[in-house]
């Protein structure tokens, strides 16, 4: 790179910066910890999903069931591959939404069901299919909390990207660090910005971005 | 009366017979040679005779010199003989008994090889400093008085500042180095200096009396009273044991310069600069007084410093943050000159202070490679170009392999001066140094950790018997480690082997001291039995335990200064260090340095260059380099290039390089100026409380960008 081209790129970067100020002026600041808390309380609801649904399997007939468990794994399984804040994030995110949805028409379905029956039975299995509406409208709750959950998620981890869209993620710590309370000095800021920091005298980098070389006999 | 320099020619002459009779063949500077005979000795007659073939005078005298201040040891077979003929060398005593450490006699030895070389190098000595500037002197001096008379352009300026050097060299003077390179200083058209030569060959008072020169030019002759010289130094031991010589400077020229009303300031801007008045109290950077040379410099009242044993008082030294500003030479660091670039506040040293800098001295300026040398180099042209007037470089090293390839690149200035140490200087010189060299290679079935315990007991029972002896100070040891955790593994192993009564099994009278497991014969034939005693009833415990000490980052500033203090008053130590003492340092007394792992060369010749300085050590050091059994490190002793540069000491196996062009180190770099762009027009940079620092608002960083913005 030559010197205009690095100078343009610094410029650049700043502005970047000056815009995501700018930008997030007025408007909510988006905290990892928030995204953490909501994905702890998607992980009580899974937790709670998990037991209504091992109750079912004992008073519920197996193909319910069935189509049930497999939907709820695949949702767990989704709910695992999520890391960090990343594309693959929303994804999943997407993707769990979509399943609590199938979810919701499985049980609305055999709550109808239950409906439709309820005058045919009496006696022991009439109690059996009032324990089981019972647990689906318990499910039911579920389902539509942690399809809340996960809405709010994507919306939060949607604002994320787009706020910190060409910014490192040091640079949007020390804005979220700014909005509560913390401060930057400016060999700080010359750190984060510049990616090299000194430990004790030793240069540290702290960015790794690796550019493809083009070798002088492949140039145009 | 025979001389220091004599004595220690004599003692470099006895460790070269007896090298060759260690290695079983004749010896040749800077090669290799295994220890075939690791149970030798020397005659006291035939080394009568060699002294006096080799025109020693005096010899009787001399080999009794030496035995009296433990260079040569008595070595007898039982330990009731006190007297012996036969006597080995204090140095290749300890090499030969290093390279044969085992746990218990008769077992194979931790080392699996051990290999040795001789290099023999001019250094000044006391003789050899004898240049005074003056008129009727011999070439050098009438040389260097007319440069002084030229440079000043002022017969009474010139004058002073003779009486000064005068002052500060005292009974001695300078060397040829010193005075040619001087003289050629102060003739330069050129604007980019190097002083690259050996350690102790005396660059610091070069660059301390240029920058003297070239300051009293600037106040009086150009009446420039803003005018400033920065002194960069690398690490902190380093500044403070510069700082000692240039309070002494200093001291030395305000009292000349008082006719001619003006007082040289000088203030040391890092870390550890006090923030407040209040936290000025107790010792002042453990700097000894340089005027009674018996303590330290103290904080007395308003922050000035003061002696406590003679009360001189040093007003000229600025303590405080908010006084360094206005200093007149400023020693930092690095990365506080960075910061201090792009601050704007006007209670410390600032982008404007930096914008009135007439000269900058970078000393070890080959620790400035790789990126941080990018950095420096980024930092050099900033302040070129922050700086309207011409600005003076001085770069000083002991070692730096293709000095004007690597000056040109830092200092981004093609047409620098390199003052090299050549043979003509060389020959010239009476000072002889010896640097014994010799690498081990650990047994992959041993821990070289243990070794290294081991060697820690062997070096300080050696301190503690000399002490016993009756000699004032002990030889020193210094083992470097690069990793703490294993330092203080060392350190702690150390500490049970003598908990469990080392180095009693050494003591044994069973044992000749002609076997290398035998450590008795370092204590006089009257003090073997009561020592053997105490050592069996665990009583040596806290003798030996106050001698090996760590030094390393961990350590507060309190104790590394007090380690420091011990090191220099020769206290028989044995040292575990990290980096911290590898450069530029003067500790008189150490004679031992031992390395673990194979560094670069640079390095390896920068630490090995802490022994061996002056007379207390004969001038000689023997350098171990312990090679473990990894890869890494045993595949490097086939690399015949990297093996024969290091018995040369050489680093010219190594380049250095300054990575100046990295896109990350030159963004860094627009990134500062603009900033100190920023900070030049007076608008807030957050560096400091001065400057508004730091930023506590988006609205605040949002201006400081936009500010830097305009300034890109």
């Amino acid at each position: 790179m030559v010197k205009n081209d690095l100078q343009e790129d610094l410029r650049l970067y700043l502005k970047k910066i000056a815009e995501v100020i700018k930008r997030k002026e007025g408007t909510e600041v988006i905290d990892e910890n928030e995204i953490l808390d909501r994905l702890g309380r998607i992980r009580d609801y899974l937790l709670q999903a998990d037991k209504v649904i091992s109750e079912l399997e004992n008073i519920s007939d197996q193909n319910f069931f069935k189509a049930l468990n497999d939907k709820y794994t695949d949702i767990k399984k989704h709910f695992n591959e999520i890391n960090e804040v990343d594309s693959i994030f929303v994804d999943n995110i997407n993707k769990i939404i979509y399943i609590l949805r199938e979810l919701e028409n499985l049980c609305k379905t055999k709550e109808d069901e239950i409906l439709n029956n309820r005058k045919v039975f009496r006696g022991r299995e009439e109690d059996a299919h009032k324990k089981i509406r019972k647990k689906i409208v318990n499910l039911k709750k579920i389902i539509v909390e942690l399809e809340e959950e996960s809405l709010e998620l994507r919306d939060l981890a949607d604002k994320m990207k787009d706020q910190s869209k060409g910014i490192t993620p040091e640079i949007i710590d020390l804005l979220n660090s700014l909005k509560f309370g913390g401060d930057i000095w400016a060999h700080e800021l010359v750190a984060k910005i510049s990616g090299l920091r000194s430990v004790s005298g030793d240069l540290y980098s702290e960015e790794t971005t690796i550019e493809g070389v083009i070798w002088p006999d492949e140039e145009e | 009366m025979m001389s220091s320099e004599e004595l220690a020619k004599a003692y470099h002459t006895i460790v070269e017979k007896e090298a060759s009779i260690v290695a079983s063949s004749e010896i040749k500077e800077g090669e290799w040679y295994p220890i075939a005979n690791p149970r030798y000795s020397l005659n006291k007659n035939d080394l009568k005779e060699l002294l006096r073939a080799k025109g020693f005078n005096d010899p009787e005298k001399m080999i009794e010199a030496l035995i009296k201040q433990g260079f040569l040891i008595r070595v007898p077979n039982r330990s009731e003989d006190s007297d012996s003929t036969k006597l080995r060398s204090l140095h290749m005593d300890v090499l030969v008994r290093s390279s044969q450490i085992t746990t218990k006699y008769g077992r194979p030895p931790y080392a699996l090889s051990c290999k040795f070389a001789l290099l023999k190098s001019q250094i000044p000595s006391k003789k050899d400093r004898r240049i005074i500037p003056s008129e009727t002197g011999d070439k050098y001096s009438s040389n260097l008085n007319n440069a002084i008379f030229s440079f000043f352009d002022n017969g009474d300026l010139a004058k002073t500042y003779i009486s000064i050097i005068k002052d500060y060299l005292k009974d001695s003077g300078l060397d040829i180095y010193q005075s040619t390179v001087l003289r050629n200083m102060l003739q330069s058209e050129k604007s980019t200096h190097a002083l690259i030569a050996p350690t102790g060959a005396g660059k610091t008072e070069i660059y301390l009396f240029y920058l003297l020169a070239k300051l009293i030019k600037f106040r009086i002759v150009e009446r420039e009273k803003n005018k400033r010289v920065l002194l960069v130094y690398p690490r902190k031991t380093l500044t403070v044991d510069q700082a000692y010589r240039l309070i002494k400077l200093l001291r030395i020229a305000n009292k000349y310069l008082k006719p001619y009303d003006i007082t040289l300031t000088f203030a040391i801007r890092d870390g550890d600069t006090l923030k407040k008045l209040e936290d000025a109290r107790g010792p002042f950077r453990g700097i000894n007084c340089p005027n009674c040379e018996n303590k330290t410099l103290i904080f007395s009242e308003n922050g000035r410093i003061a002696c406590e044993n003679c009360k001189e008082k040093y007003e000229f030294v600025k303590t405080l943050r908010s006084e360094t500003e206005k200093a007149d030479i400023i020693a930092t660091n690095p990365w506080a000159l960075e910061t201090r670039l792009v601050d704007s506040t006007t209670e410390d040293v600032n982008v404007r202070t930096l914008s009135n800098i007439g000269l900058i001295v970078f000393d070890e300026a080959h620790e400035y490679r790789g990126l941080g040398g990018g950095i420096i180099s980024s930092l050099i042209n900033i302040i070129k170009e922050m700086n309207s007037d011409n600005l003076d470089l001085v770069f000083s090293s002991a070692t730096i392999p293709e000095p004007k390839t690597f000056i040109s690149k830092l200092s981004g200035d093609n047409n620098c001066e390199i003052y090299d140490f050549d043979e003509s200087i060389r020959r010239n010189l009476v000072g002889e140094k010896l640097t014994i060299l010799s690498y081990l290679v650990m047994n992959p079935q041993y821990s070289w950790n243990t070794y290294c315990q081991l060697w820690s007991v062997l070096m300080a029972f050696l301190a503690y018997a000399y002490e016993r002896c009756g000699i004032k100070q002990p030889p020193q040891s210094i083992l470097f480690i690069n990793n703490l955790k294993e330092l203080k593994r060392i350190h702690s192993g150390y500490i049970e082997n003598i908990r469990l009564g080392e180095p009693k099994d050494h003591l044994s009278n069973q044992l000749s001291s002609l076997e290398p497991y035998c450590y008795w014969h370092y204590l006089s034939a009257e003090s073997r039995e009561e020592v053997r005693e105490r050592t069996l009833n665990g009583d040596l415990y806290e003798e030996l335990e106050k001698r090996v000490c760590e030094m390393h980052s961990q350590l507060s500033k309190e104790e590394r200064r007090e380690l420091i203090r011990r090191l220099r008053e020769g206290k028989g130590l044995v040292v575990l260090s990290t980096s911290s003492l590898e450069l530029g340092v003067d500790y008189d007394g150490v004679s031992f340095v031992f390395n673990v792992g194979l560094d670069n060369p640079i390095s390896l010749i920068q630490r090995v260059g802490r022994g061996g300085r002056r007379d207390k050590t004969m001038n000689t050091v023997l350098g171990i380099f312990l090679i473990r059994a990894i890869p890494t490190e045993m595949l490097r002793i086939y690399d015949e290039n990297f093996i024969k540069a290091l018995s040369k000491m050489s680093g010219e196996s190594y380049s250095l390089f300054v990575t100046s062009d990295n896109p990350q180190i030159r963004k860094r770099a627009m990134l500062i100026e603009s900033i100190a762009r920023v900070a030049k027009k007076g608008l807030p940079t957050y560096a400091s409380k001065g400057s508004k620092g730091p930023i506590k608002s988006e609205r605040d960083l949002l201006a400081f960008i936009e500010n830097i913005l305009e300034e890109i």
